[in-house]
């Protein structure tokens, strides 16, 4: 313990012998953790922006429909209000929303034109919290209640069909029996969203006005239901399952990552690419690492064999310039990170993508990123820099615990 | 003799500077590497994006695009086609009609984009035709306005309960305001991937559409195609000088597609951080090693100046050695990069896992880089010259020794 004090010391005082190398090895060690987390962030605050934006179009933590409903979402597969043992469940205080709707393919005219639309019957008090709705009202209102009669339309899609607030528009859709329901809307509001295609394939109506056009008395297409905590979701939907099978029904619950597998492997791919360029980052450092320590240890190749002479171990000369690198990538690993957590700090009110967010809405994406400090990745980058710094350093150090005594003391320079 | 000293001291430690020019070698591979294959990327993904449907350009009345009515359609001047086909670029030309309407099956009614097409050159300018999974694509026989053939999107087929063969009525509004009915038979299924398209679209003869529609011989695109979309962008301001003579506009891909060059830009300025970064660490690095070795000769330099050298001689041996170091490791980067680019440019770098996304954005499942002029220099060359810059620290140095305290240096 004593020895190993010495050699801290010992090393801490080696690496200011040359300072102005050590401040270099620090800045490039530095600027590459600074790069590699501030990256990680941005690409982490894009993939969660996707990620929020796919669940908060309709698609919520997870949804409930009939068995066949996911595979052909039709008319016919629907389910019944939830019951109150259901209803128990998704009131506990683990969930934050949840709401029933009913969702159709229809058509929608207005005076002018005709085009597809999915249309959304929804309670429009429980769509708080759980879905895009209620916030993305542009133009006019949001829907009051239940059974408001108004109908609410994407900018695109309104502009589209020529039509505007208070105007009349038609929609069809196919009932029960196979027979087209009609009915004529009022739009009362307007929402604006960034994904432009999300605008030209919902309309909303009200939940009763919706089941009251499609003759389907009170059954719904689908419970969706946010959580407050997404680390639960499984534990959840296990429980509803076994209440399902106690109460004898067959419901299809699918949690997010099954009903948007193409934001599952989005985000998968980002943590991957992040590991990725990671390594690449530590391999360039490593190169300026290695050549540091290297050059530390040959030139003081004297140095070394004076101390053996003097009886200190081999081991102890390599311990030594571990020690060293630990410092060095340490110090370098600190700063870099400090730099870099305060980097993101500055852009946590929100990254405007400005002239780019086009481009960034097209891959699903938000216009504005919020980079978050994400405690977890930042260490993990941070350690594995470090770690496998002082792992690399391993070969110089042991180039200078074998050097013999005798000769290399006698080396000129 | 300068450049000779500075030749021998690179190799008095052999170890360092190899070492040095593996670190530029390694960085400016990777800066060969990743141009190129975003390079290739963007490429693919703007290729594959047009030749799915828009076609590298299209013609249509002023206003369509804003406004995709129906009644926004245009009749083809008689020399427009004669004078679009003179333009060596324009490849292929084919016209189309678009509307929404309804369709419905014996169980099932779903509302779906109907596209009138020429289906004898449909095929030059999008891969649906290619993409039909199920029966076959309309026939070539554009004539024959008897034809009640119609094909439709994997998803829209699979909604309506159709196969191949099933016989689907379509319910919609023609250009005059009546009503537009048909009946039409099922003759095949395509899957493109793209989710909006499989739901959605449904393609007919452009002929059979026309009469359906009302549309009294009249169309709402003239869609082009060319080899490839670079060599045919030379070709568009004379298509739009041509369009406006018939008071027509003409849309370029960029204008198609508003959202692929902003998502290429996009992709751009968020690599450019790490491209930065990268070079910024191997400079620091190289900086360190040029350093030391110009402060552990400092009482080598001090003899040097004592014997009579001037300063601007060192410098200038210093500078050598430095170029030395670059021009070594980028000679190994570029060929390293050549090669690995290279290579994967003829195999491709396949993602089985990320298909979905890729599909998503119009790229195919493997990855092919692009090497150019550009991609090939541009990373080496600024990585050269950042390093030669930064070794003015060591220079500075070097005018600062004074002969005799510098030989006293230890």
């Amino acid at each position: 313990m004593e020895k190993l004090k010495l050699l801290t010391s010992l090393s801490w005082r080696n690496l200011w012998r040359n300072y102005r190398r050590t401040l270099i090895t620090f800045s490039s060690i530095g600027v590459g953790v600074w790069a590699m987390i501030v990256l990680a962030s941005l690409m982490q605050a894009w993939a969660m922006s996707t990620f929020n934006a796919s669940i908060n179009t309709l698609t919520g933590h997870a949804q409930i429909h009939a068995e066949q409903y996911l595979q052909d979402p039709n008319i016919d597969y629907r389910l019944n209000m939830p019951d109150e043992k259901q209803i128990q469940l998704l009131n506990s205080n683990i969930v934050k929303a949840w709401s029933v709707r009913v969702r159709v393919p229809a058509i929608v005219q207005s005076e002018r034109e005709n085009s597809p639309v999915m249309l959304v019957g929804i309670n429009p008090k429980t769509e708080n919290n759980l879905s895009f709705i209620p916030d993305s009202i542009s133009k006019g209102a949001y829907l009051d209640d239940k059974s408001s009669p108004g109908i609410l339309l994407g900018k695109k899609l309104a502009k589209r069909l020529r039509t505007d607030i208070n105007k009349r528009v038609v929609i069809l859709s196919q009932g029960p029996n196979g027979d087209i329901k009609e009915r004529g809307f009022r739009v009362t509001g307007i929402y604006e969203v960034e994904q432009e295609d999300t605008e030209t394939q919902y309309a909303f109506v009200s939940l009763g006005k919706a089941q009251n056009m499609l003759t389907i008395d009170n059954t719904i297409s689908e419970i969706s239901f946010v959580l407050h905590d997404l680390t639960e979701l499984d534990d959840f939907i296990n429980h509803y399952k076994a209440l399902n099978i106690q109460q004898k029904i067959k419901l299809d619950i699918k949690s997010w990552s099954e009903l948007e597998p193409f934001t599952l492997a989005l985000l998968d791919m980002t943590s991957g690419t992040i590991a990725l360029l990671t390594v690449i980052m530590f391999v360039l450092i490593a190169f300026g690492l290695v050549n540091t320590l290297l050059m530390a240890v040959y030139e003081r190749t004297r140095e070394f064999g004076l101390l053996q002479a003097l009886g200190m171990k081999p081991s102890y000369i390599l311990l030594m310039i571990l020690i060293e690198s630990t410092f060095l990538m340490g110090i370098g690993v600190i700063v870099g990170t400090i730099l870099s957590l305060s980097t993101i700090q500055l852009f946590s009110d929100g990254l405007d993508l400005g002239a780019l967010a086009e481009g960034s809405t097209m891959f699903g994406a938000g216009r504005v990123m919020y980079p978050e400090i994400n405690w977890l990745q930042s260490s993990a980058i941070a350690m594995f820099v470090w770690l496998m710094g002082i792992v690399t350093s391993l070969y110089p150090a042991w180039r200078a615990s074998r050097e013999v005594p005798v000769e290399t003391i006698n080396k000129a320079y | 003799m300068i450049f000779e000293l500075a030749w021998r001291n690179s190799w008095r430690q052999p170890r360092r500077t190899i070492l040095s020019s593996l670190a530029i070698a390694f960085t400016s591979a990777f800066l060969i590497f990743m141009p190129s294959l975003q390079n290739g990327s963007y490429i693919a993904m703007v290729e594959n994006t047009l030749r799915l449907f828009d076609g590298y350009a299209e013609i249509q009345q002023v206003g369509y695009r804003d406004n995709p009515e129906i009644r926004n359609s245009l009749k083809v001047p008689d020399d427009l086609i004669s004078d679009l086909k003179k333009i060596e670029q324009v490849a292929t030309i084919s016209q189309r009609a678009i509307s929404f309407a309804l369709l419905a099956s014996d169980q099932r009614s779903f509302g779906a984009q109907i596209v009138g097409v020429q289906s004898n050159s449909e095929a030059w300018v999008s891969t649906i035709p290619g993409n039909i999974k199920h029966g076959r694509f309309l026939s070539t026989d554009i004539n024959n306005t008897d034809s009640s053939e119609i094909v439709l999107g994997d998803v829209l087929a699979k909604n309506l309960k159709v196969a191949v063969g099933d016989k689907i009525t379509l319910l919609g509004n023609g250009r005059d305001g009546s009503l537009a009915a048909d009946s039409l038979t099922v003759v095949g299924i395509f899957s493109t991937g793209i989710s909006a398209m499989d739901r959605l679209m449904a393609e007919m003869p452009l002929q059979r559409f026309q009469q359906t529609f009302s549309m009294n011989q009249q169309i709402h695109s003239i869609i082009l195609s060319g080899n490839d979309i670079a060599s045919f962008q030379q070709s568009i301001k004379s298509i739009q000088t041509l369009a406006n003579k018939y008071n027509l506009t003409a849309l370029d891909w960029q204008q198609l597609q508003p959202g692929l060059m902003k998502g290429i830009l996009l992709d751009i300025s968020t690599s450019l951080p790490l491209y930065i970064a990268m070079v910024l660490v191997v400079t620091f690095s190289l900086l360190n090693s040029v350093f030391m070795s110009v402060l552990e000769r400092t009482r080598e330099f001090g003899v040097l100046l004592s014997l009579g050298m001037r300063p601007s001689n060192i410098a200038k041996m210093v500078w050598i050695e430095t170029i030395i170091l670059i021009i070594f490791g980028l000679l190994i980067g570029i060929a390293l990069g050549y090669a690995l680019t290279e290579y994967y440019a003829h195999t491709g770098i396949h993602f089985a896992e990320a298909q979905e996304i890729f599909k998503e954005f119009g790229l195919p499942s493997a990855m092919y880089p692009q090497l150019n002029w550009f991609t090939l220099l541009i990373g080496p060359s600024i990585i050269g010259l950042c390093i030669l810059i930064s070794t003015i620290f060591p220079v500075v140095r070097i005018y600062k020794m004074q002969p005799v305290p510098a030989m006293r240096a230890v």
